[in-house]
Parts: structure tokens; C-alpha cells; sequence
């Protein structure tokens, strides 16, 4: 009879492993913290990266929105009094899709079917494409290629084939040569003559509709008509051919007012005693020093708009503007001020595109930071499992499995990770918002992107424990192997 | 119970039906250092009966620790074979390896081994927690068996507030918590004074006698042989000479 029945090793409840991952890491505290902190770092750095970019992506779209109702009245004023040239027609028809407003005015204007204008729209990545080519040229260059003749009419030129010739004949001895084959380049111009007949037509169109326009403005400015804009001036619009969303109608003759009174305030500053006396008023010893900027601060503050109103009856134009208009317009003016510095601010960020939104450049920051967490993590692992060589040696003698010693480094890591995470995802947060802060100032904090950021976090955390637990995993594996005879070295 | 009152049975049988516990056969272990072979155990033949107080003696690296390796399945050898109770440990899984260290060979270090983390109690529970024991019942058999070493009252002390004497009391404790058949000591007093190493050995002897366990026991120190029932002289990875204790008493008081 046996007194040996050998079997297999039972495993080990996970919240059994849990206890002795749990009082290892306090009875090991302070390597732990460092370790800890090492992702802390990592994962703030990628939080701040993160957070900062998604913040600011939100800032730019805001911006965009905000500066939205000044492009929007700058777009009607200019249709509702020039003639559209081919510019403005080729831009137009670049962003719109079919049976939209835009698109519907055009039809109407050109009495163009569908087809026409999507050959039309077809044309433009091309034309900008050929337009950009001559743009760069030299003067000298453009002179031996086309003569005078510039910019669209060029093409008019060139759709003959005599002069088409000579043009590709100089073009070597020009040392250039046309950004696509002679072939395409062909092709294009025979379509470009072939909707010129539309294009005029839409030029004419709108001409007729502008006729239209300047009877119904019956002697008022653009922006003085769009000031008194209602549902019945839209319908007359409409009429000619121009089609206005109904929320345009407000906007616009928000806008629109707002724009009249700004220019009624800029020209009462530009009456010398009135500015004399504003100099006077608010101590500015050189009359060149009153500025717009100046001037629309002090208007934006509690006595500037009833100083002005006396200014302006004592100088004798009293002005219709009661004070809280006054001070709205110009808190409004110096509000559209600063959205225009950062929509350049904005504009020179690379905020479009990428993988999940992030730049190139952040995308690059991101993996440094994660291969930084990487080696950062499987450093401090490594040395955890090499100094407690004897023990898990020793816990082998007395019966733990391999997977256990795994299980055990790879919780650690987990719990190391998700702390760690946790610290640094915070930390980042907070650098992110802050650093965010620092160039868009209050635009930075109306925009919290709340829930992105929320989402950002959760996957630094994430990124962060299973950062750690696949640096732990070779370490973890090393230990798992390691022979129980280790316990018997005495050192 | 009853299987404690089976092997205290079964040592108080005549040497003439001696169970075979462990049987080597040709046991060699190399160590390659680099360039360097260094030949641990050069074919070790040896039997060890069930319930027997073995002692191996010989100096420092003459390869005592390499076979208590290789026979406690915790290192394969080069060549050879180790038969526990005629199973021979190369054909066992890592996971009946486990099993085996687990519940059937208690070791005991020189250095101890204790967990640091963990209290005198939590230390000698732990191969319980690895049998799958649930906690209750661990909790209790731990201090019985701290009872046992005298250390009852000293269970929430932690390896680093204990001597050296305690920690390895603790260890035996350990060693004993799945009841295990065999007990392999590597130096146990080593590290220990005269005196607290005598009160190791009769902690040993006492297991060895009223449980029945088998010790295995290397070691420098020549009052062990007194107690061991056979002594085995191991040099330079070979066995030199085995002898039974009641034919070397007169050699080693001629000695001493
Ligand atoms: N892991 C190892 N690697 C290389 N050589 C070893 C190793 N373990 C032991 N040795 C060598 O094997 C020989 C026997 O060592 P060991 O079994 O520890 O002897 P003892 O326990 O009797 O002091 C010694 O020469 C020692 O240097
Ligand atoms: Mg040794």
C-alpha cells in the first residue's frame, strides 16, 4: 500500500492570491510606490497629451461656430451687392452639395439642370489645381506662356489650338512644365469651354436677381436692408432666386444690426472733438493712442457708454443708441476681436485629420510616452521579481503552481497599474486642462470637452494597467520558471 | 490519525521489512559555469527507508544540498533517476510536482525561508492555502502546529521580530502543515547557537518519533548523529560510507 497518491495541484482562488498580492505590496511599500509612480508619470504625460489636444480641438470648433455669423453676413452682403465673378462661383459650388441652397440658387440663376452643375463642381479640384500652377509662376514665365491675359481667362485662351500649341511648345524653354499629362490637361480645358455657356448664365442670373435686389432696397445700405431683415424681406429673396435658411433671417439681422451700430460708434470717434474730449476724459496724452482697441475697452465699461452719449449730444450729434446698447455692441466688438486672434491661433494648428483626431505630432508624443511606460514598467517589475528571488522559490517548495507565481505578478502589475493610473490620469487631466488654458484662456474652460475627456481618461487607466501588466508578463514568466532549488542557496 | 498511528507502526517495524521510501539510481548532476563542468553529484545509489532518521554528513560542497534537490523534486538531475515511493519524480507533471511538495516532502532551510511579509501563523498556513484547505481549518491546524514548536503565543509575530532559534521553529511548523511523509532538512541549525540548535533537534526527533515522519536531515553538527538512525558521509558528489548509528556510537566518542 502507497502512502503516496500523487495528484494534481489544486488552484488557488483568485481573492486567496489577492490577499498575499495585497499584503506583498504593503510589506513592500515603498518600491511599490516608486514603481506606482512610474506609471503615474507615464500615464499623465499621455493624459496631458491627450486631454490638452482634445480640449483645444474643441476650442477651434467653437471658434469656428462662434465666427460663424460674421462670415455668414459677410457672405449675403457681398451677393446681395456684386455680381457673383467666377472666384466666388467656383467657390461656391466647391462646398455645395446637390439641392442645396446653394445649389438651388444656381440652378435657378443658370437655368441649369443637375448635370451641368455637377460637371461644374467636377471642374473645380482642377481649376484650382491649373490656377495654383500659373499663381507660382514668374511674371517673366506667365508673360512668354499667355501674353496679358491671367488668372480664369487663360483657359479661355488656351481652349484654341493654335495657341494651345505655342503654349506647350515654350513651356520647356521655360524650364516648367503643367502639374498633369498634356492629354488631361487638354481634356480640361475642352470642359472648361464647354460650361463657360452655364457659368455665364449664372452670372446673369444673378445679375437680373441683384436688379431685384436694388429695388427692394429702395435706397438703404446692404446691411441696413439685412437690419430689418423678417420673414417677408426673406420671401421677397426668395423670389429673385436667393434662398435663405429661416434661421438665417435672425442671425443675419442680429448681425447685421449689431454691425450698423459698431459702425455708427467707430464713426462717431473719428469727429476730432469727439475723440479730443475722449483723450481728455480718459488721460491719453497723444490723440494717435486712441485706439479702436481703447476706445471700445472704455465703451465696455460701466460710465464709458454714458460719457459717450453726453460727448456726443455736446458736440451735437446726439445718437439714437441708448447706453446698455452701447455697451453691448462694444462688448461684442472686443468679444469678435479676440475669437479673430485665436481663429488664426487656430488656424495654424494641425486640428483636422489623423488617427482618432490626434495630429501626427501628437500621435508621435503618444507612442514616446507609451514605450517611455513601457520600459519604465518592465524596469521596476524586473527588479521586483529579481529581488524576491528566495521567496518565490520559496513559495514553490511549498506547493504554488507556475501559474500561481504568474497570477501573482501579473495582479500586482494590475493593481500597480490601475493606481498608478489613476494618479497620472488625474495629474494629466489636470496639466492637460491647465496647459490648454494657458493659450485659449477662458475658451479653454467653456469648452470642456467633458465627455472625450472622461473617455480620454478611462483609456489612459486602461492604457496604464495593461501597460503594466504586458511589461509584467515577461518578468512574471522569468519567476514562474524559476527552479524552487534557489531556496536552498544560502546566501 | 490513524494514518500518523500507520507510520509510527510502521518505524517500530524490524529493519528487516524496511519500506523503501526513496531509491536513486545513478543520480549525477553537472553544473555547467560557462566553460566550467563542476560534477555536483557523480551517480549516487541510494535507498531510504520509510520513517528512518537519516542524516548525511560531509563538508562544504561536497553536493549534500544538490541531493536534497534532486530527491525533493526540486531540480531535475543530469542522469539518473529518484523514485519516491517507487514513482519516479522525472515522469510527474509540474503541477503533480507542486502536489508533491506540497502535501508529501516538508523542507526546512538553513536561512529559513520565511515569507517576510506574512505573520509566524500566515507563514505555516500558506502550503494549506496551496492544498486547497479552507481557512478555518487552516487557522487551527497553524497553531496546533506553533503549538507544537512552542510558539503559540508568538503567532502574529512577523520573521523580522523573531530570533533566529523562533524563525526556524516557525519553518518546522511549515514544513509540517499538509502532514507531509517526508521531511528534508538542509542544515537546519547552521545558522543557530548551540543551544537553540538542540532544541531543532529534538523538535525533529520528536516528529520523527511520535509521527513517524522521515528526516532527512544534512549536517555539520555531530550531536544529530546521535539521534539520526542511520548516517550517510557524502564527498565530493559521491556517497562515501553509509553506516547504521549503532555501529559508529564508539567511533565518535573515540573521536570526540
Ligand atoms: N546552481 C549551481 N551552479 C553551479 N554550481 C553549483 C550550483 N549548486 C551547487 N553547485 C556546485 O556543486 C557543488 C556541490 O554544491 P552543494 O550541493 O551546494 O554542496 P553542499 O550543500 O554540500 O555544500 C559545489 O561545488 C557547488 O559549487
Ligand atoms: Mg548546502
Amino acid at each position: 500500500m502507497s502512502a503516496f497518491e500523487i495528484k494534481s495541484q489544486v488552484k488557488l482562488p483568485l481573492g486567496k492570491c489577492m490577499e498575499v498580492v495585497l499584503s506583498g505590496i504593503q510589506f513592500r511599500l515603498f518600491r511599490a510606490s516608486i514603481t506606482m509612480a512610474i506609471i503615474a508619470l507615464a500615464v499623465a504625460f499621455l493624459m496631458t497629451i491627450m486631454g490638452d489636444s482634445m480640449i483645444v480641438r474643441e476650442v477651434a470648433q467653437s471658434v469656428e461656430s462662434l465666427i460663424q455669423p460674421r462670415q455668414n453676413n459677410n457672405f449675403w452682403v457681398r451677393r446681395l451687392s456684386r455680381p457673383i465673378d467666377s472666384a466666388d462661383l467656383t467657390q461656391v459650388l466647391f462646398r455645395a452639395r446637390p439641392d442645396d441652397a446653394r445649389w438651388n440658387e444656381y440652378k435657378q440663376w443658370g437655368q441649369a439642370s443637375d448635370e451641368d452643375l455637377a460637371a461644374l463642381q467636377a471642374l473645380a479640384a482642377d481649376e484650382a489645381r491649373y490656377l495654383r500652377f500659373f499663381a507660382e509662376l514668374k511674371e517673366s514665365q506667365l508673360r512668354a506662356l499667355t501674353g496679358r491675359v491671367r488668372g480664369r481667362d487663360i483657359f479661355r485662351l488656351l481652349a484654341d489650338e493654335d495657341a494651345l500649341n505655342a503654349f506647350m511648345e515654350t513651356l520647356p524653354n521655360i524650364d516648367t512644365a503643367i502639374p498633369s499629362t498634356r492629354q488631361e490637361f487638354e481634356d480640361f480645358l475642352r470642359r472648361w469651354e464647354a460650361t463657360r455657356p452655364v457659368r455665364a448664365r449664372i452670372v446673369a442670373g444673378h445679375e437680373q436677381a441683384l436688379d431685384g435686389v436694388r429695388r427692394l432696397l429702395d435706397g438703404q445700405t446692404t446691411q441696413e436692408f439685412l437690419a430689418t431683415l423678417d420673414e417677408d424681406k426673406a420671401r421677397d429673396l426668395q423670389r429673385l432666386g436667393y434662398r435663405m435658411n429661416p434661421d438665417d433671417v435672425r442671425t443675419l439681422r442680429v448681425w447685421a444690426q449689431r454691425q450698423i451700430k459698431t459702425r455708427h460708434m467707430e464713426q462717431s470717434l473719428q469727429d476730432p472733438a469727439v475723440r479730443q474730449r475722449f483723450a481728455n476724459q480718459f488721460g491719453v496724452q497723444d490723440l494717435n493712442r486712441v485706439t479702436p482697441d481703447l476706445f471700445f475697452g472704455r465703451m465696455a465699461t460701466r460710465n464709458g457708454p454714458d460719457w459717450l452719449i453726453s460727448a456726443l449730444s455736446e458736440t451735437g450729434r446726439p445718437t439714437t443708441l441708448s447706453a446698455d446698447e452701447i455697451r453691448e455692441t462694444a462688448e461684442a466688438w472686443l468679444n469678435d476681436r479676440r475669437l479673430a486672434r485665436l481663429e488664426s491661433s487656430v488656424q495654424a494648428m494641425d486640428i483636422t485629420g489623423g488617427f482618432m483626431g490626434f495630429s501626427n505630432r501628437v500621435l508621435w508624443l503618444i507612442g514616446v510616452s507609451l514605450i517611455v511606460c513601457v520600459v519604465g514598467i518592465a524596469n521596476a517589475m524586473l527588479m521586483s521579481v529579481t529581488e524576491r528571488f528566495k521567496e518565490i522559490a520559496t513559495m514553490k517548495c511549498l506547493g504554488a503552481t507556475d501559474g500561481f507565481i504568474m497570477t501573482n505578478f501579473i495582479m500586482e502589475s494590475g493593481i500597480q497599474g490601475l493606481s498608478g493610473g489613476l494618479i497620472g490620469g488625474l495629474l494629466g487631466l489636470v496639466l492637460g486642462i491647465a496647459r490648454a488654458s494657458l493659450g485659449y484662456g477662458w475658451m479653454a474652460f467653456a469648452n470642456l470637452p467633458i465627455l472625450d475627456l472622461l473617455l480620454v481618461f478611462v483609456f489612459s487607466v486602461a492604457a496604464g494597467i495593461a501597460l503594466s501588466v504586458l511589461a509584467a508578463i515577461y518578468p512574471a514568466l522569468a519567476a514562474a520558471r524559476l527552479a524552487p532549488l534557489e531556496a536552498m542557496r544560502v546566501e | 490519525m490513524t494514518h500518523a498511528k500507520e507510520k509510527k507502526h510502521g518505524s517500530d517495524e524490524p529493519r528487516e521489512e524496511k519500506a523503501v521510501i526513496i531509491r536513486t539510481r545513478n543520480l549525477r548532476k553537472t553544473y555547467r559555469m560557462g566553460e566550467e563542468e563542476v560534477h555536483a553529484l557523480t551517480g549516487v545509489n541510494v535507498e531510504i527507508y520509510r520513517g528512518e532518521f537519516l542524516c548525511v554528513m560531509g563538508p562544504s560542497g561536497s553536493g549534500k544540498s544538490t541531493f536534497f534537490n534532486m530527491i525533493g523534486g526540486l531540480d531535475a538531475p543530469t542522469s539518473g533517476r529518484v523514485f519516491i515511493d517507487e514513482v519516479d519524480v522525472a515522469q510527474l507533471s509540474a503541477s503533480e510536482l507542486a502536489f508533491l511538495r506540497c502535501q508529501k516532502i516538508g523542507y526546512i532551510f538553513q536561512s529559513y525561508n520565511l515569507v517576510q511579509y506574512m505573520t509566524a501563523l500566515e507563514n505555516v498556513t500558506v502550503p494549506m492555502a496551496f492544498a486547497g484547505v479552507n481557512d478555518d481549518d487552516a487557522h487551527d491546524r497553524g497553531m496546533e502546529l506553533l503549538d507544537l514548536v512552542a510558539l503559540k503565543d508568538r503567532w502574529f509575530h512577523k520573521p523580522i521580530e523573531m530570533s533566529g532559534g523562533q524563525q526556524q521553529r516557525t519553518a518546522i511548523a511549515r514544513s509540517m502543515a499538509n502532514a507531509p511523509t517526508l521531511l528534508l532538512c538542509d542544515e537546519p541549525t547552521g545558522n543557530l547557537d548551540f543551544k537553540t540548535g538542540d532544541e531543532i533537534h529534538h523538535i525533529l526527533q520528536r516528529l520523527n518519533k511520535e509521527r513517524g515522519v522521515t528526516i532527512i536531515c544534512a549536517t555539520h553538527d555531530h550531536r544529530l548523529i546521535s539521534m539520526a538512525d542511520r548516517i550517510v558521509w557524502v564527498r565530493d558528489g559521491g556517497i562515501e560510507r553509509i553506516a547504521n548509528r549503532k555501529d559508529i556510537t564508539v567511533e565518535t566518542g573515540s573521536v570526540d
